[in-house]
C-alpha cells in the first residue's frame, strides 16, 4: 500500500511540472517550456535525468539547481551558410523541472556526452527513506 | 523433418518480429548547407557515436544510418518520466550528378552527423571550333 501512496506523489509532481511548463512557454527569447526532451529516473538515491541535446558541448550548456527546481539552460549554434534545409533547432533554450524530494545541491554531477546530457541529482539526506529502530522497553 | 524447419524459421520470425516492433527508427532532423565546393548535410543523431553510424552510397542515393548506443543506466533506477527513446535513426538523400562520389565523407561528433558532398572539379571544358 505505501508503494501506491508514493505513486500518487509522483503524480503531484508530474503536476507540478506541466504548470512549470504552462506558465513558462512562449516568455522571454528563446524557447522555453518543453524543450529539450527530457527522460527522468529515479532511485532510492537519486534522480537522473538525461536530456537529448545534439550538437552542443559542454560549454553550450549549463544546469542550476533553485531549491527543488532544476534549470537546463543552453543555446544551440550555428554556422553562418547558404542552408537549402533547416530542420534542426536552433537558438537558446531553457527548461525547468521541479521535483518532489529536497535535493542535495552539493552533490550535482552534469555531463554532455554525444549529444545527451545527463544530470545526476542526488536527493537530500532527509528525502530518503530510512528505516526507524522500534526499541523495546 | 521439414515440419520442424518451418517451425524453427516461425519461431525466429516471430523474435525478430518483437525485436523490430521494440526497437525505434526515427527520422533525423537535418539541415543542409550548399556553396560552390559542395554540399554538407548535418543530422542530429543524439546518442550515435562513431562506431555506431553507418554512411553508404549506391545508385546516386546517400543513406545515413546511426544507432543510439544505450546511455548510462543507474543501479535501481525507475523512469517516471519519458519524453524520448533512444532510438535508431535512418535517412536517404538523392544526390545530384555534381557531386563527386569517390570523395564523400563523414565525421561525427557530439551527436550531430556530418556528410561532405563535394562537388566535381568543374567538368567545363572548352571545345575549339576550327574552321575549314
Amino acid at each position: 500500500m505505501f508503494v501506491k501512496a508514493h505513486s500518487i506523489w509522483n503524480d503531484f509532481a508530474e503536476v507540478q511540472n506541466e504548470f512549470d511548463r504552462f506558465f513558462r512557454r512562449g516568455f522571454g527569447e528563446g524557447a522555453r517550456g518543453y524543450y529539450p526532451p527530457a527522460n527522468i529516473a529515479e532511485n532510492t538515491d537519486a534522480y537522473v535525468i538525461q536530456a537529448r541535446v545534439p550538437g552542443l558541448t559542454k560549454d553550450d550548456v549549463s544546469v542550476g539547481l533553485e531549491g527543488r527546481a532544476l534549470t537546463i539552460r543552453g543555446e544551440h549554434k550555428r554556422d553562418a551558410g547558404n542552408f537549402t534545409r533547416e530542420e534542426r533547432a536552433s537558438g537558446k533554450f531553457e527548461r525547468t523541472i521541479t521535483f518532489k524530494h529536497p535535493l542535495a545541491a552539493d552533490k550535482i554531477q552534469a555531463e554532455v556526452k554525444n549529444g545527451i546530457l545527463t544530470v545526476t541529482l542526488p536527493k537530500a539526506e532527509e528525502a530518503k527513506p530510512r528505516k526507524i529502530e522500534i526499541v523495546a522497553k | 523433418m521439414f515440419g520442424l524447419q518451418k517451425k524453427t524459421s516461425e519461431n525466429e520470425a516471430a523474435t525478430d518480429a518483437t525485436a523490430t516492433r521494440n526497437s525505434v527508427t526515427y527520422v533525423p532532423a537535418v539541415d543542409v548547407t550548399e556553396n560552390e565546393t559542395g554540399y554538407t548535410i548535418f543530422a542530429d543523431v543524439p546518442g550515435a557515436d562513431k562506431d555506431s553510424v553507418d554512411v553508404t552510397y549506391e545508385d546516386g542515393v546517400v543513406t545515413l544510418k546511426a544507432n543510439s548506443v544505450s546511455a548510462k543506466q543507474v543501479e535501481g533506477a525507475q523512469a517516471i518520466h519519458r519524453e524520448f527513446r533512444l532510438a535508431g535513426y535512418e535517412r536517404s538523400f538523392r544526390v545530384g550528378d555534381d557531386v563527386d562520389v569517390e570523395r564523400i565523407n563523414a565525421e561525427i561528433a557530439n551527436g550531430v552527423l556530418k556528410v561532405s558532398l563535394p562537388r566535381k572539379a568543374s567538368a567545363k571544358k572548352v571545345i575549339s571550333v576550327s574552321a575549314k
